[in-house]
């Protein structure tokens, strides 16, 4: 028990000199994947597995051969993945499907696919706007450098059509989307040098189908689309013209072990945490 | 639809911290009218909330605060029902009123849509779960400073402080774990070594050795560790947002 509280408390120090904002001179990813992160989490998990054959066996600890085991799992198929695992990305093209056979590594390195991948048929969709209401400063109340306007009001396209804007009266939302450019119009001037100005659009869907082989997989943020071991994930796209996408791509041996890992330790804890203690009612 | 919302927040928050003076009084029956007369204001605008959002109101920090305030009566009737911890109102009471009171200050902005990486059945719970388990770890942690403050019978505090804690952290195991299958479905990577995916390692380590204190010969320290994992959860919470060196980006919007 007290070495796996030694263990705790270095691995939370190691942790902490990563992102303590002081000194600011450690690089943080060389301090989680450094020689001395793995030999502690070398040593937990076989802390834990020494736990686990030293504890008396019985109904009533199904709760911590879980989270013990559970944890020693996940460690396991993270590890398997540092070592064999592959993560890369690559950018298709969508105006024009070009296919790409090769993942960039993070490295600036390449990795044969193995089958080539073209995009097509991307999509993007946006909520309704958000304007903000601007007006005015008064006159000899703007510093200097200081725009000569302040935001007194926030109204959002997608509620009701018809916004009170203060005592500047009624407005008829739908008067902002223009049908001839299909798009929310950027600014509109109202009485006495105020204005509506839209913020920034937040993206409600965005989507690519991808070209492995002839075959067609569809993929979007939350669903990745698989294929021969490959995992593909939409990660960004171009915003400025959406002529391209930006995907990761990830062949992972130990993503099965992590994730059973990672479920068999939440089940546990649960068991644990809800399991009656002897003299149980504090 | 805002303007009905600071008196709400304020009426929340006044209720809640009525409700602990009253448990303070040993007013129990009446505290606890008053903590659900506040409970069901404080449902009120979570209501509101959404419908301004149209969606679950976890958006940004002021949100997440009514919804985290929610948390605190039904856990403390778990408690009083299953533990019999009916003495322990006055530190949910006045535990609840914390973050409803912050809420009150807080810039209540109404344009948060679900950006697409948000739109993951993992969101709800993910954010639910944090949330009990944060709750509970608050009203332990004001217990373990009345513990040092005052004198009062250490053997049952300590032990419902336990029973409170030992609630708490399946949840908060739940909540980081869920996470990073969400993170895995979403960028294709479990972990990414976010400040705030570090910072709620550190706290959840930190809980943990919590535990094997306890249950060690080092029991002396178990409270030292739960000071540290607090400090450790307020990081987590609030700083690694607030302080722009700590920054999160794939948390940003949390």
């Amino acid at each position: 028990m007290k070495f796996g509280i030694i263990l705790f408390c270095l691995i939370v120090l190691l942790l902490l000199t990563a992102v303590l904002p002081v000194g600011g001179g450690l690089e943080a990813t060389a301090i989680y994947y450094s020689p001395v992160m793995i030999l502690l989490l070398a040593l937990l998990s076989a802390g834990s597995v020494w736990c686990c054959l030293t504890r008396r066996a019985g109904r009533k600890q199904a709760g911590f051969y879980l989270v013990h085991l559970g944890v020693v799992v996940i460690l396991a198929g993270a590890f398997v993945g540092y070592i064999a695992g592959v993560k890369g990305s690559l950018q298709l093209s969508v105006k024009q499907p070009v296919a790409a056979n090769r993942l960039l590594l993070p490295e600036r390195d390449s990795v044969e696919l193995g089958f080539s991948v073209a995009a097509e048929d991307f999509q993007v969709k946006f909520y309704p706007p958000v304007y903000h209401l601007y007006r005015p400063t008064p006159s000899g109340m703007t510093a200097p450098g200081q725009m000569p306007f302040q935001k007194t009001g926030e109204f959002s396209a997608d509620g009701q059509d018809e916004w009170i804007l203060d005592d500047l009266g009624p407005f008829t939302a739908s008067n902002l989307w223009s049908e001839a450019r299909g798009e929310w119009t950027q600014r509109r001037m109202l009485d006495s040098g105020s204005f509506l100005h839209r913020a920034s659009q937040t993206p409600s869907f965005f989507g690519v189908t991808l070209l492995v082989n002839g075959e067609k997989l569809p993929v979007s943020i939350n669903h990745p689309a698989q294929y021969k071991g490959w995992r593909f994930y939409l990660v960004s796209y171009d915003q400025l013209n959406q002529s391209f996408v930006q995907l990761s791509a990830r062949r992972d041996p130990g993503r099965t072990a992590v994730i059973a890992g990672i479920w068999v330790t939440m089940i546990g804890t649960f068991i644990l945490g809800f399991r009656r203690e002897k003299g149980g009612a504090a | 639809m805002t303007a009905f919302l600071i008196p709400l927040l304020i009426a929340s928050a006044v209720g809640y911290l009525l409700s602990g003076i009253l448990f303070l009084l040993r007013r129990n029956r009446i505290a606890i009218f008053v903590a659900g007369a506040a409970w069901l204001v404080n449902l009120a605008v979570i209501v509101v909330n959404g419908l301004i959002v149209h969606d679950i109101p976890l958006g940004n920090m002021y949100q997440v605060q009514g919804v985290l305030s929610l948390c605190f009566l039904p856990l403390f009737a778990l408690f009083a029902v299953r533990d019999k911890l009916n003495w322990a109102g006055v530190y949910f009471a006045f535990a609840s009123a914390l973050p409803m009171t912050g809420a009150i200050f807080m810039d209540k902005q109404g344009g948060w849509k679900r950006m697409p990486a948000l739109q993951s059945n993992w969101f709800v719970p993910h954010v639910l779960a944090y949330m009990i388990s944060y709750a509970l770890c608050a009203v332990a942690f004001i217990m373990l400073i009345r513990l040092w403050i005052r004198n009062v019978e250490q053997k049952e505090f300590r032990r419902a402080i336990y029973q409170i804690l030992r609630t708490a952290f399946p949840f908060m195991t739940f909540g980081m774990l869920s996470g990073a299958l969400w993170a895995e479905e979403a960028w294709g990577q479990y972990w990414s070594w976010d400040a705030k995916e570090v910072w709620s390692l550190i706290t959840w380590g930190l809980y943990l050795v919590y535990f094997h204190c306890r249950k060690s010969g080092w029991a002396r320290h178990a409270d030292w560790a739960h000071l540290l994992a607090f400090l450790a959860l307020l990081t987590t919470f609030f700083l690694v947002n607030l302080l722009p060196k700590l920054g999160s980006l794939l948390h940003s919007y949390a």
